[in-house]
Parts: C-alpha cells; structure tokens; sequence
C-alpha cells in the first residue's frame, strides 16, 4: 500500500535533497568552469555553512534566526573563499593539476580540524526546524523543506540571468575564455576569479546552512558532498548550470528512491549511473562543449 | 605511375563552413606533390583527414599497397600511422621532454611495435638504435642524440620531427610546411633533405608556403581554395596558371 | 657517482633489512606498514609519474585488495597465497573495467572520475554487510607467519619483489612508451602508439601493484574497515608520492615511509593532528614540489624523469 501523502512526503524529501546537492555542484562547477580549479575543500565550505547556521539558530530560535543564518553562512563562507582564494589559489593558477588538488586537500584538513576544534567532533542536530509543518494525509511537510527548494530555484535562476543577462557575468566568462582580450578591453580578471570564487563559495555555505538542520553537521560531512558533486557535474556536464540542477535531481531523486526501496544500493546506484551516462555520452547530459580529450 | 594513396572526394563541414569541398587526390610512386594555396584554403585540413587526426563528412582515403587496397578512412590515427602513412608537423611536435635519441627510438619502437616485450631495456633493443643513430644522421643531428628536444631550436626541432615520421619506413610522407618559420640556412638544410629523400623514392605531399621551394621539388602542383582544389598539374603549368593569381590575390 | 634507480633500491632495502634489530615491535610494524604505503604509492607513479594520469581513486585498489584476502581467510577459509591470488584477479578485474570507463577523459575528468569509481567500491563495502562487515569492517584475519618481524620480512620481500618487476617495466620499451605518452600524447599517437590501450594497460598494471601492497595491509593489521576505501586515503597516496618526489622511481617509496611516520609523530604530538599534517602538506606542495627524494637526487647530480 503507497498512499498520496506518502509519495508527497517523499518527493519533498527528493527534491529537498536534491536542492542541497545542486548549490553544493552548481558552486563547485562554476568555480572550475572559471579559474579551472577544482577546489577539493568546497565541501568543506558546505561544512562550515552548516556549523555556523547551527550556531546561529543554538544563540537565537525562531523562523528570523533561520533566515539570519543562511545569509550569514552564505556571506561568512564567501569572505573564507576570498582569503582561500587570494591566500593560497592564486599561485597555484595555471599550475600542474596535482599541485592545486593536493593544496585544497590539504585545506580540507585544516578546515575540518578546525571545525573540530570549534564545535567539537560530535554531530550536531537541532531537535526542531522552524516555520512548522503541513499536513498531507498521514504525514507531515516540513516548511523549512520548501523554503529550502525556492532558495535552490531561486539561485538556479539567479545563475542563470547573472550569465545571460549582466556584463558582469560577460566579463566573468570572457575573463576565462579569452584573459588576454579582457585585461585588454579594461576587465580586471584577477577581481573576476574572486568574485567567482566568492559567489560559488557563498552557494557551499548557504547550501550547508540550509542542509546542516536536517542533515546534521559533523566534521567530516563535506568530504561525502564533495564526491557526490563530482558525480552530479560527471552526469550533467561540467561547467553546465542546467546540467547541475539536472544531475542533482538525478542523485536526489536516485538516493531518495532507492533509501526507500532497496537501501543497499542507495549510494552504489548514483556512481552506476554516472557510468552509464559515461559511456553513452562522455561529455555529460549538457556538457555540450568537447571537453579536454587529453 | 602505380598510385600509393588515393584520396577520393572528401567532405569536412565545420558547422556550415566548408573546410574541405570534394578534394581527390591521388598520390603516384616516387612522386611529391606539393600542395599550395592561401590560408585557409583547407591544406591542413586535407592532411588531419589523410593522417586519421579529423574524420571527414563524406568521401574516401585509400592506401595502395603490394597486397591491394587499404581503406583507412575514419581509421585510428596509430593505425594509419602503422600502415605507412607518416606525418610531420606544422609547429614541430616532438617528445620535448625526452632526448633526440629517446624521440627517435619511442619512434621506432611504436612503429615495430616493440613496446609489448617488456622484459628488455629499451636502450638495448636489437636494430633500434643503430636505425636511431641512423635517421639522426640523415637528418644532421648527429651530434645532438644526448640534448632534450626541449633545447633544440625550432629549425632542429623540425629536422626531428620529420626524423622520427621516417622511422615508420613510411609509404607516404606527408609533411606540413616543413620550412615555415626557418632561417635561410635551416631552409636550405630541409630543401636538401626532402630532395634527398625524394631521390630515395619516397612519395612525398608537402603542404608548404614558400612556392619556390614547392615548385622546384614538387612533381606534380596542386592549389586549393576555399576548401577545393582551383588547379592541379606540373609546377610549370601551375605557375603560369592565371587562376593561382586570383586564388592568391583576388585579381 | 650518479645515483641509480637501483642502487637507491637495494640501499634503502638494505637499511630497511637490518632496521627490525634496532627498531622495537612498535616501530617494526610502523614500518612494515610504511613499506606497504610505498608499495602502493610506487604502484600509484607508474600512472602518474611515468604515465601523466592522475588517479585519485587508488585506494580502491588498496582497499580492494585489503578487503579480499580478509574475506578470503576470515569468510572463505582460503590459505593466505590463495587469498592473495584471488585478491590480484579482484583488483585486476576492477582495473580494467574502471579504467575503461575513467580513461574516455584525462588529466583533472580522469581523476574525478576514478575518485567517483572509488567511492562505488566504498558504498559497496559500507552496505554490503554479510560480506564486509559494513561500517565494522573485518576482524581477525590471520597474520601468515604469526610474528610481526617475520612478517615484516614477508612483507619486505615481496615489496622488493614488485618494486623490481615495475622498475623492470619502465625500463623497458613499455615504460618508454608510457614516458612518451606523459609527454605528448598525441605525438605518441601519430608515431603509432595505440595510446588507450597503453594507458589502460598502465592504469591495470599500477592497480595491480597498489592491489598486492593493500592485500598484504589486512594481515598486518589483523583487520579490514571501509576507511581503507575512502577517497581520503587516494588524496593520501596521491600526498606520498609527491611528498617523496613522482620524478625519481624510489621517491614516492621513501615518500610512504615518511607519510606513516608524519602522521604517528603528528597524532603523538596533538589531538589536531589532521591540522598538522594539512599545514605540511600545504607547505611541501608550494615550497618542494619536486619532492624530498627529488631534490636530494636533482642535488646528487641524478635525472628527474
């Protein structure tokens, strides 16, 4: 027997999720699409996007305090993100692959160290979500679920008009393809790498504030996102916003379907997946540009 | 003359532009055809379609051996590569960072097939490296075997390049501009070799800018533009052709 | 005197040989599974260093090989060399099929995708509890020979024995070929290397090698457990090689070694110690990145690959 509210719940619980996983990759994507770095401690970011909404909610409850956090999370991980970035990243720009992922997994050390010396290395949970819940049927919707998807929306969006409407958003990506004709035509490009750097590592907090209430925070919780975002652009394509949101409701939804049904292959079938869509179309869903052959 | 390579009506669309419109082209024994024509004209196209580097839309590449017709079209570019058909580059394209005599047994090696015995050293190999000693000294880089091909000047850089597309003891030698961006002397030095493996019987297409030396060692001309082939004959004819003008400077 | 590629390695096994009769049983184990690290990171450079593909998924290997001499003792009730054969099919059949799958892309792709493949394996093992033992892993796997020094030479034999046989390969035509693709992949191609098939044959190859070293860790340890799969364990394998230098062939070894001994002063030293092996890390990569091993040698006079 599968009842109505069941199913509702459910896909709540999906897309939920989902919402979480697509800040997490649609961040990391866009830092790697600009300055070409595949920042290994983004989920770390999403780590402390999710200590600090705690802290925040711990010092003052309420439906305000919620809000407070995400954006103080979001705004907190972009200013961490600007001193990774200008700190450390940048002289690794251009440098052989092994040397930038080694220097952002070392950070992942360091961040999750320093989590714990923060917070402590117990789990941290809050007993009760704010704004309340909806009854559907037998079971209940939590609010904060759906306001965490009309954040992930409103973000997919906001993406989206920032690259297609905006000059900065032009200046950015010609910032990437073409560095030489930008510095020419006046664009600072160093200040474009940061301000990506910034706005991806704000969507990692903001998606770790709005994870970490449900899904608990510990130290630890940014190396597991991290690997499913890898899955998630490997599936959509990487440097895809569309292909982001598209891989994460892949891996929400898989993850989701199968917790439910089959719990043994909860997390084996996401990387099956992505190996399916592999060998049928290497470049990812929406990864319509040829990628790096060799 | 008996054909070596035969090169039937080729297609490649980039989108909608056409790199290559429906070129033929056949390449006779102990022939050079020089190929000739403005940038852009879809030259280096026509070699990254004969090398298997680009597959074309439509049309053929064929190999004319002793036991009969090869079709290599749309074929790996190892396996074009094994059967004969060697390539040189425009920028030379060599292992920068292994020594001239490294390039030229990795070479050898992949070309005999060499590298599935993998209980030798490879600087001990039986044949290799006297071949390797060999082709260094047909080319004039005799004395250069120990540098890294990362320390060699360009005009080097070229004669190994084309060094190590004759290890395959190829059928046919395509050779991309070969005296692009080359001194007066350097020039010199890769005239006389190409004439020297001319002399050899080596069926050569050279793609290259400098028309007299195109028309001094070329057996046969063939110009394109805009991605089909405009004129085609003896240099003499060619030269004299009042078309290649129009090619060229839109007379 | 120029240093060789096989004096470096009969001097440090030489050292490490007569190491046992100074060190206590403390330190001998430490260093058995030092050795182990350096096998595996070894394994790990013939892809990387000699190949120029990043793997960052190699403790699928190790934690495959690791996780099928548990289940072939402790579960199956096979001899220790039984288990270890079977471990070397398991770990080459999962070479092959992931590294088909890994090797349509190269450089930052490939790695993300052995990364992904490896944290498969991981899921794998974290559910499959009737076979791994979930989240508890595997407990007392028998160690062959008993002692732990007698051991440690089992473990010290067979290393060198691997260690030879890679060195082998890289001298040989192969390893020529495999330089050749690092270099220039697409010359490689055009001079008639079938550069795929090579890279999948490298991929197999350095799997195998890490496989053998994780296969000889569970008997060490008397255990298995997921972390041994982590991703977290590839970033370290990956920090061996470059911390020990990926252009000299004993560098990662010595980079093992180091690694284990990094972390045991760390630990020893403060509770942060994930801190502390971060901010060296971070350190070596910007200051030394040719390695320790790498400076010494390029110091010595010897060739950087």
């Amino acid at each position: 027997m599968v009842d109505a509210g069941f199913l509702v719940a459910q896909l709540v619980n999906a897309l939920f999720y989902s919402s979480i996983l697509f800040m997490i990759a649609s961040g990391l994507s866009l830092i790697f699409g600009i300055t070409r770095i595949l920042n290994l401690a983004h989920g770390a970011f999403y780590m402390l996007g999710a200590y600090i909404m705690y802290t925040v909610m711990t010092a003052l409850p309420g439906g305000a305090s919620a809000v407070l956090g995400i954006l103080a999370a979001g705004a907190l991980v972009a200013l961490i993100g600007l001193l990774v970035e200008a700190g450390l990243l940048r002289r690794v720009y251009g440098k052989p692959e092994e040397v930038q992922l080694l220097l952002t997994f070392a950070l992942i050390l360091v961040l999750d160290d320093l989590a714990k010396m923060i917070w402590g290395p117990e789990y941290k949970s809050l007993t009760t979500l704010p704004w309340g819940s909806l009854a559907v049927g037998d079971y209940t919707i939590p609010v904060y679920h759906l306001v965490a998807i009309a954040v992930a929306l409103a973000s997919a969006v906001g993406l989206w008009l920032l690259f297609s409407r905006t000059t900065l958003g032009k200046k950015i990506r010609a910032s990437a393809s073409y560095p030489e004709v930008a510095e020419a035509l006046g664009v600072d490009t160093r200040r474009m790498f940061m301000a990506t750097f910034m706005l991806g590592s704000a969507l990692a907090g903001a998606s770790g504030a709005l994870a970490g209430p449900v899904l608990t925070a510990y130290p630890g919780m940014g190396t597991e996102a991290i690997v499913l975002s890898f899955a998630i652009i490997v599936i959509g394509g990487m440097g895809s916003i569309l292909g982001a949101l598209a891989g994460a409701l892949i891996v929400g939804f898989t993850r989701t379907v199968m917790a439910v049904v089959y719990p043994v292959l909860e997390v084996a079938l996401i990387y099956i997946v992505m190996a399916i869509v592999l060998l049928v179309k290497p470049t990812g869903l929406f990864g319509g540009r040829e990628v790096e052959r060799r | 003359m008996r054909p070596v390579l035969v090169v039937e009506d080729v297609r490649k669309y980039y989108g909608r532009v056409a790199a290559v419109d429906g070129v033929s082209l056949t390449i006779e024994e102990e022939s050079v055809v020089g190929l000739i024509g403005p940038n852009g004209a879809g030259k280096t196209t026509l070699l990254d379609i004969i090398s298997g580097v680009v597959r074309p839309d439509t049309g053929r590449v064929k190999l004319v051996t002793e036991e009969g017709e090869v079709d290599l079209t749309g074929r790996p570019i190892s396996y074009i590569t094994r059967m004969g058909v060697s390539r040189a580059f425009q920028i030379p394209n060599v292992f920068s960072g292994l020594t001239v005599l490294d390039n030229l047994r990795t070479a050898l090696v992949a070309s005999k097939r060499l590298y599935t015995r993998p209980t030798r050293s490879y600087e001990s190999l039986p044949g290799v490296d006297e071949e390797a000693h060999r082709l260094a000294s047909l080319v004039g880089l005799e004395d250069r075997v120990e540098v890294k091909a990362s320390g060699l000047s360009h005009g080097e850089r070229k004669l190994l390049d084309i060094a190590m597309a004759l290890t395959t003891k190829p059928r046919v030698l395509l050779l991309d501009e070969p005296t692009a961006g080359l001194s007066a002397v350097e020039k010199g030095r890769i005239v006389e070799l190409i004439e020297g493996l001319k002399r050899r019987g080596i069926p050569m297409l050279v793609v290259e800018h400098d028309l007299d030396v195109v028309f001094s060692v070329s057996d046969r001309v063939v110009a394109m533009h805009e991605g089909k082939v405009l004129v085609e004959g003896r240099p003499e004819e060619v030269r004299s052709d009042p078309r290649l003008r129009v090619a060229y400077f839109g007379e | 005197m120029k240093p060789s590629d096989y004096w470096a390695l009969v001097l440090v096994f030489a050292l490490l040989a007569v190491a046992p009769a100074l060190a206590g049983p403390f330190y001998t184990r430490l260093l058995a599974t030092g050795i182990l690290y350096g096998t595996a990171a070894v394994g790990f450079n013939v892809l990387f260093g000699y190949t120029g593909l990043l793997s960052f998924g190699h403790a699928m290997f190790w934690g495959a090989g690791a996780y099928t001499v548990a289940i072939g003792m402790v579960k199956m009730g096979l001899s220790f060399p039984a288990s270890l054969a079977l471990s070397l099919l398991v770990v080459g059949v999962i070479a092959l099929v992931t590294g088909f799958l890994s090797l349509r892309h190269t450089r930052i792709y490939f790695a993300m995708l052995t990364l992904a493949f490896g944290q498969l394996l991981y899921a794998i093992a974290l559910k499959w509890r009737s076979m791994t033992g979930a989240d508890e892993g595997i407990y007392g796997v028998p160690r062959p020979l008993g002692d732990v020094v007698l051991y440690y030479y089992l473990i010290l034999g067979v290393s060198l024995v691997v260690l030879l046989a890679l060195l082998k390969i890289l001298k040989s035509p192969l390893g020529l070929a495999f330089r050749s693709i690092r270099d220039n992949p697409f010359r490689a191609e055009v001079v008639g290397y079938p550069v795929n098939r090579l890279r999948l044959l490298s991929y197999t190859i350095s799997g195998l090698a890490t496989g053998v070293a994780g296969s000889l860790y569970a008997p060490l340890q008397t255990s298995v457990n997921p972390e041994s799969l982590y991703w977290t364990f590839s970033a370290a394998i990956v920090f061996m090689a470059i911390l020990g230098g990926s252009r000299v062939f004993i560098g990662p070894f010595i980079g093992g070694l180091l690694y284990v001994f990094i972390q045991d002063t760390a630990m020893g030293a403060t509770e942060y110690w994930l801190l502390a092996t971060g901010i060296t890390l971070g350190a070596l990569i910007l200051l030394l990145p040719e390695g320790i091993v790498g400076y010494i040698w390029r110091r010595l006079g010897g060739r950087l690959e």
